[in-house]
């Protein structure tokens, strides 16, 4: 079998949706798109900061996890790396609802640098692992500050997300050493990433 | 990247792409109606974000798949959006399965699920996702030279797989 045949059976094998449903995926689009439109004015309206807000507190968390990642809100890999630094592609899920009645989704990423292949998927597999489950509310529930503002409750939480994550990313891959050393060979540690977004206001 | 609320050329990106973002799921899924609730979760973040989508048209698609990618890493049951279009979805995709492997050619799909993990979302992102292998390897975080020896690979054991007299009575039964 030759190259090109075997790139024709490869290409004709896709799954794919039936037609129909291909019709169906954009009517999907344009409905939640009106959709989120019509929440962001409401949450405009009602809270006009807290997207920025969530954006800064975020930021913040980052240095106190030592990365040296320019931070934006976004979704990787399109954030900014230093060069030679990883981002892994799983985020882990840090959801909670804060003191005030925001619904907060967050996702926050492991960054590394010098890890092979199997290291990088054993980071993976860490970060995608079940545990993980409502382990932003736990997070908050741990850290009893009811009546800490929803900003400072996020920042609260991005400290412990970049221990927690370092601790994973360690226990993941053996002779992980933390950047913090100031190591710069072998399997490093440099960071973590969080991006998070309001969803929700039960207040 | 632009900054702007969406708008008409965002909404014209988004719309081209979400049959393919739908296909990319339905092509990752062990339960195919769950691509409905992935393919829903991925439009939210994206319309959410949409104001960060890239303004040049390749790096646009990019940023959707690579929001689908995250959403297929972190999906978690129980917590899904619906509407009466998602359930549609759903319905529409538990039907029969679509593929476009001859009925007594190899099982060319069982042969990709054969490959290391890995190799099998390149040659998904490759031969079925259309990217290129630049492309793929942005999306995978990965050095597009490795990728390139890998799938180099992945089609020399998928040629071995494809050509065992095995593959073709597989497909046949």
């Amino acid at each position: 079998m030759d190259d090109l045949r075997l790139d024709d059976l490869l290409r004709q094998a896709a799954p794919a949706p039936p037609v129909g449903a291909a019709a169906t995926a954009v009517l999907l689009a344009r409905q939640l798109r009106d959709e989120q439109a019509g929440a962001v004015a409401l949450r405009g309206r009602r809270h006009p900061r807290r997207i920025t807000v969530a954006a800064v507190v975020a930021a913040l968390s980052l240095s106190g996890a030592g990365t040296l990642t320019a931070y934006q809100l976004g979704v990787p890999p399109f954030q900014s790396l230093e060069s030679g630094v990883m981002r892994a592609m799983t985020g882990v899920p840090v959801d909670y609802t804060s003191s005030t009645g925001q619904d907060v989704e967050c996702l926050a990423f492991i960054e590394y640098r010098n890890l092979d292949a199997h290291q990088r998927d054993r980071i993976e597999s860490a970060a995608g692992d079940d545990r993980w489950n409502g382990y932003g509310q736990r997070v908050l529930d741990g850290l009893a500050i009811p009546t800490a503002s929803p900003e400072d409750q996020q920042l609260a939480i991005g400290r412990v997300v970049g221990e927690d994550l370092w601790l994973a990313a360690r226990a993941a891959v053996p002779g992980l050493v933390h950047a913090q050393t100031g190591r710069t060979d072998g399997p490093l540690f440099t960071g973590s990433s969080m991006s998070c977004d309001i969803v929700g206001d039960r207040g | 990247m632009s900054r702007q609320d969406p708008s008409a050329r965002v909404q014209e990106l988004v719309e081209a792409s979400a049959a393919d973002l739908l296909a990319y799921f339905v092509r990752r899924v062990e339960v195919r109606e769950d691509a409905a609730d992935l393919l829903s979760e991925t439009l939210l973040v994206i319309w959410r974000r949409a104001s960060r989508l890239p303004a040049d048209k390749g790096e646009a698609r990019l940023w959707m798949f690579g929001v689908a990618r995250n959403v297929l890493s972190t999906h978690r049951r129980g917590n899904r959006r619906r509407s009466a279009l998602h359930d549609r979805l759903r319905d529409e995709l538990s039907g029969v399965a679509v593929d476009g492997q001859a009925e007594d050619g190899p099982d060319v799909v069982a042969a990709v699920r054969l490959l290391d993990p890995l190799d099998q979302e390149l040659v998904r992102l490759v031969f079925w996702d259309g990217f290129t292998q630049a492309e793929a390897a942005a999306l995978l975080g990965m050095r597009e030279n490795t990728v390139r020896s890998r799938t180099h690979r992945a089609r020399q054991r998928l040629r071995e797989a494809l050509t065992e007299p095995s593959a073709q009575r597989c497909r046949r039964r």
